[in-house]
């Protein structure tokens, strides 16, 4: 026996944090099997990693500080008066065009008004952040039978829950998330190695439905809609296509 | 000149932007006030700007979160006095406090060990509480970790193992006769929280 316990207890928390290289894990491994002390520790280890993650918010950035550092990184680039002068011609044009699009969008939807490009930003916000906190789902299930209850009690509404696994989605499981002052519903699909979030929550007014509609932002695919009065949200680094697929199921299934 | 001053602008948001919850949380930890996480958050990002230049790629959210810690450390540290950081007092300090986190004949109720788990965070000193979060709710790696906090990894690993002991020990209390295990285990298996 290469390992014993001392040897245990100094290895475990780093090979529980996945850093332990994979030789004296297995040794590791053989040991925590054999020894009821060691494997108590561990079953603790895992338990308080659970219990902080579960007990201990995730402080986010408020709305207003998300604002006020967007201003200050236009303000901080120097010679920013004289920026729009010297810009290419086709990139004006191709700004003037993306803002005539985006009036359009909002005309037509006559939705969310000035605060939706907000509301993209805190989107990849939650989206990034749900990837690397270790904190995709808070239940993890691709039963949607177990998925739907759960949200029961932590939100006030119920989220239409489906498994899309017969068309290439697999559902993860899902989680409460934050958004724009409020608590959602966070949906996770896998396609591949594309992890997409579905935010779902109550419209607040309009129309009780309203067609999808995707943008670009910061690199990843959103796409907004409404369905039977509830707010739609996909956001993941997935093409606009595959995402399309995702969005069609999910608002086929809502009917 | 000036486009690619719009293009570095571009690319200080699309890179540092996605990370503001990030360098909220961090700060938010360090701080423990709203008001306070804000002013450095905005002040760290003012900062990341200015030296956006000396960014070479690689982990934006590791360069964002230095300089957050970075900012957080010195507004601590002009509130405290010069000592604030010094580790052998912390070492000491986290001796010292064991076995005063609770009330021995609470039985276990989840929502007050969760109570007395959020108090025992917030009361780690700051540098293992800084660790603590970047790796429990920040999800870094330790060689991330040690990169932020410009530190070898034995020392992430010795202050993460630190933080994990003194809360364990703070919960015992609570706990009595059974382990944190079988009560998450209890609480997953009701559905509640």
């Amino acid at each position: 026996m290469t390992v014993d316990c001392d040897r245990a207890r100094s290895l475990l928390p780093a090979y529980l944090d996945g850093e332990v290289e994979l030789p004296p894990a297995l040794e590791l491994e053989e040991h925590v099997a054999s020894c009821a002390r060691c494997s108590g520790l561990r079953d603790e280890t895992i338990a308080l990693g659970k219990r902080v993650r579960s007990a201990a918010p995730y402080h986010r950035a408020p709305t207003a500080l998300r604002d006020s550092i967007r201003q200050e990184i236009a303000a901080a680039s120097p010679n920013q008066r004289h920026r729009w002068r010297r810009l290419a011609w086709p990139t004006a044009a191709a700004a003037c065009l993306a803002f005539l699009l985006f009036g359009y969008f909002l005309g037509q939807h006559g939705r969310l008004g000035s605060d939706q490009p907000v509301l993209a930003a805190e989107l990849v916000a939650a989206h990034v952040r749900s990837l690397q906190a270790d904190h995709l789902v808070d239940v993890a299930s691709s039963d949607h039978h177990t998925v739907a209850p759960w949200f029961t009690g932590r939100i006030d509404f119920a989220p239409v829950v489906v498994d899309q696994a017969d068309i290439g989605f697999p559902l993860e499981g899902g989680r409460v998330d934050y958004l724009h002052g409020r608590n959602v519903a966070a949906l996770v699909y896998r396609h591949d190695k594309h992890r997409i979030n579905v935010f779902v929550w109550p419209a607040e007014s309009g129309p009780r439905d309203i067609e999808p509609s995707a943008s670009k932002q910061q690199g990843f695919t959103l796409v907004n809609w409404r369905a039977a009065g509830m707010d739609y949200a996909a956001a993941s680094d997935a093409s606009p296509q595959t995402l399309a697929t995702l969005v069609k199921a999910l608002r086929d299934q809502g009917r | 000149m000036n486009s690619s001053d719009s293009a570095s602008a571009q690319r200080f948001e699309q890179l540092l932007l996605p990370h503001l919850d990030a360098a909220y949380n961090l700060a938010r930890w360090l701080m423990r006030s709203d008001h306070d996480a804000s002013d450095v958050v905005q002040d760290a990002y003012l900062r990341a700007v200015r030296a956006f230049d000396q960014f070479r790629g690689g982990d934006a959210r590791g360069w964002l979160l230095s300089i957050v810690r970075n900012a957080c450390f010195s507004t601590l540290r002009s509130r405290r006095g010069r000592n604030f950081v010094d580790s052998d007092h912390l070492e000491d300090d986290i001796e010292d406090q064991r076995g005063d986190g609770g009330d021995p004949a609470l039985t276990i109720e989840r929502r007050a060990l969760d109570a007395a788990l959020l108090k025992a965070i917030e009361e780690l000193p700051v540098l293992f509480r800084e660790v603590f979060v970047m790796r429990e709710l920040e999800g870094l790696r330790y060689r991330q970790i040690a990169a932020v906090i410009d530190a070898p990894i034995g020392t992430v690993m010795s202050r993460l193992a630190r933080a994990r002991r003194r809360l364990q020990e703070l919960l015992m209390p609570y706990l009595g006769q059974t382990t944190l295990a079988a009560v998450s285990q209890k609480g997953d298996d009701d559905g509640g929280l």
